[in-house]
């Protein structure tokens, strides 16, 4: 099983990773370690269609990989799941994670004691603002609240331009993305020739 | 450049699997530490360039990143732009001490007094 890219909880979220995979109708496996293995989710073009961690599989393992928050992940190439235990919408499900992330924040910021099964302890996180996917050409495949399509089209280019030079040129490897720290958030942008991806995340606290 | 700035940057390269790193001052002058000819210290200058034109328009589009970073398979490059025109660049090897301290470097520097 090849690994095709490894991050680290505290620099990128994961459901930044999961979002970007599902719009971007990928096929991956998202592995989580500690020391070693707590669990996987299988993605299929862009569905999300198990998820595995410890004992329990389906949408209660896939809410309980998005309770940890230390660690790694590692994408892998797709391989077929033993069983297909998911089958709502990727949309529903993140937007349920982020939810409940939101109501622990709020229960714990309100100092309310919560049990050791609940996702308290976790750290505020972003919410997506925006997003857009693109072809390489500039058509626009998926636009959800971004104001200025075309301006975003534009930028992403100009970064595809650069990147296509430095790569080359560098002789660093495949550009993953560019990440913006911007004052209330993040931004992570995908400019591949093929394929451009936009998304804005707010951070909890930009989002009040 | 100020001397406690001028030390700073003297000691980025020390950081382990640190790379690279280079500054562009407001007057266009230049002063980078690459490391071999895939990042030597031309290359690293006209990477600082090429990035510091694309930097500028990004304003006009309702972003303007504290920092960016761009995150290759084997070297992530750090780009950060100071609000006195300076703009600085680090090249980062992934997993190591130095692309950790990314951030804390890239606070360091926006908390330098450069003018």
């Amino acid at each position: 099983m090849k690994v095709e890219g490894q991050a680290d909880l505290r620099g990128v979220s994961l459901p930044d990773v999961v979002h970007l995979e599902c719009v971007g109708r990928n096929s991956s496996v998202l592995e989580l370690f500690q020391e070693q293995s707590l669990g996987r989710i299988y993605i299929d073009q862009g569905q999300i269609v198990h998820a595995v961690c410890g004992e329990i599989s389906g949408e209660r393992a896939f809410q309980k990989l998005f309770t940890i928050t230390t660690g790694t992940f590692e994408l892998l190439e797709f391989e077929v799941p033993p069983e297909r235990t998911i089958n709502r919408t990727w949309e529903f499900l993140l937007d349920r994670v982020l939810q409940q992330r939101a109501q622990a924040t709020q229960r714990s910021q309100s100092g309310e004691i919560t049990s050791a099964a609940e996702p308290a302890a976790v750290a505020p996180i972003g919410q997506a603002v925006e997003m857009l996917i693109a072809a390489g050409t500039g058509e626009v495949f998926y636009n959800w609240q971004c104001a200025a399509p075309a301006d975003r089209v534009v930028l992403l280019q100009k970064f595809a331009a650069l990147a296509e030079k430095l790569i080359p040129d560098l002789q660093l490897g495949k550009l993953d993305r560019i990440e913006f720290q911007l004052a209330a958030g993040r931004a992570i942008l995908q400019p591949r020739a093929d394929r451009l991806v936009f998304l804005q995340v707010a951070t909890a606290a930009a989002q009040t | 450049m100020k001397v406690n700035f001028k030390s700073w940057f003297a000691s980025l390269p020390q950081v382990p699997g640190m790379l690279a790193c280079g500054i562009i001052r407001p007057n266009g002058r230049c002063l980078a530490h690459g490391s071999g000819k895939n990042l030597s210290d031309e290359k690293i200058e006209q990477l600082m360039r090429r990035f510091a034109d694309l930097h500028e328009p990004l304003a006009g589009t309702g972003l303007s990143p504290r920092w960016s970073t761009w995150a290759f398979e084997y070297g992530h490059l750090r780009f950060v732009p100071h609000p006195d025109n300076w703009l600085l660049l680090l090249v980062a090897t992934p997993e190591t001490e130095s692309s950790q301290k990314l951030d804390q470097l890239a606070e360091e520097f926006l908390g330098q007094p450069l003018k």
